[in-house]
């Protein structure tokens, strides 16, 4: 579920000779237009481009810290991942949980079906005794009819 | 991250709990606040800084979901996101606050010195403020991505919007707090 800030050093986009293709977009303006609705994202400036790249878990963080100014950009967004991993692991304390479920209407969905159509929860002595109830009447019953 | 017959199954749980509580069962709309309320209290939490803000956004929220369960039509999990992050967003928009932290909680410090703890703190109390000083809707994506640490098509299904507009978005977002941060810390 979560992205990694950190991309592997030996990611394959990091080795020489690699450009990225946000780049190369100047020399091709006709595919450009042609995608700019989809992308919605300016062009910025190459070093900043890769900044982006490298949180976005698409380079490696090489290729950022070898940029003018990369390495201050890399520490500062280090920290700031440190932040976000603490903000990251917090859960909700237990007692909103009892809050909230105190909060909720008790008759909301009640009434919205007759009660011959709820279901009942019943253990299983009561359904043993209601069970031996109903057969003494049905007993008491065929044996009034036969006589 | 969770996989896609994962998250079919879980949305097909979600159906029948909420069949129970549609049908009177108010104890059973529990294991849907059990079961989602960490992601929407982080959310809440990154969005306003505030623990207590945060809690009654959350509360509100799913009394809102209660009362209105029988017009959930897709994935709860996103539907109930979507009431979380609108309340967030009401938030921010009608209280300008100059200051909120994180830090009016008692949380246990993981710091292995008071300095690093006093450095954590400050950076902390630095960043709330960037935060705070950025739009609503770049917060909110910012959070999702680096908080949240979704990734951009999971934000543009829960926000119903495109992948394009939320990198343009988080950049932006990105590009502020760099710019107010930078001095001091880079």
């Amino acid at each position: 579920m979560y992205d990694d800030l950190h991309t592997p050093e030996d990611h394959s986009e990091t080795e020489p000779g690699y450009q990225p293709p946000r780049s190369k977009a100047g020399n091709n303006d006709g595919a450009l237009t042609h995608q700019a609705p989809d992308r919605e994202v300016p062009i910025p400036n190459s070093g900043t481009a890769l900044l982006h790249q490298w949180l976005d878990g698409d380079v490696g963080i090489a290729v950022v810290r070898a940029t003018p100014g990369g390495n201050d950009a890399v520490d500062l967004w280090n920290k700031i991942h440190d932040e976000a991993e603490t903000l990251r692991s917090r859960t909700t304390p237990l007692y909103v949980h009892k809050r909230i479920m105190d909060s909720l209407p008790d008759d909301t969905y009640r009434g919205h079906h007759p009660w011959y159509k709820r279901s009942i929860s019943m253990s299983p002595a009561v359904m043993i005794a209601a069970a031996a109830v109903l057969l003494a009447l049905g007993a008491l019953i065929a044996h009034a009819v036969l006589k | 991250m969770t996989s896609a017959t994962e998250q079919v199954d879980q949305a097909d749980l979600d159906q029948e709990v909420i069949k129970r509580v549609l049908n009177g069962s108010r104890d059973s709309f529990e294991l849907l606040i059990v079961r989602y309320s960490d992601p929407l209290y982080r959310h809440a939490l990154g969005m306003t800084g505030s623990p207590d803000v945060a809690e009654d956004i959350l509360q509100q929220s799913f009394i809102k979901a209660y009362a209105h369960l029988g017009e959930v039509r897709g994935r709860f999990d996103a539907w109930v996101f979507r009431i979380v992050a609108n309340a967030c967003k009401d938030w921010l928009k009608n209280i300008r606050r100059s200051h909120v932290s994180y830090e009016e909680d008692d949380q246990p410090s993981s710091y292995s010195t008071p300095e690093e703890e006093l450095d954590r703190n400050e950076l902390r109390t630095d960043l709330e403020v960037a935060l705070a000083a950025l739009a609503p809707a770049l917060r909110e994506a910012f959070v999702m991505k680096h908080v949240e640490g979704r990734s951009y098509e999971e934000m543009a299904e829960l926000l119903r919007t495109t992948v394009g507009a939320l990198k343009m978005r988080v950049h932006r977002a990105r590009e502020a707090l760099q710019h107010l941060l930078e001095g001091k810390y880079a």
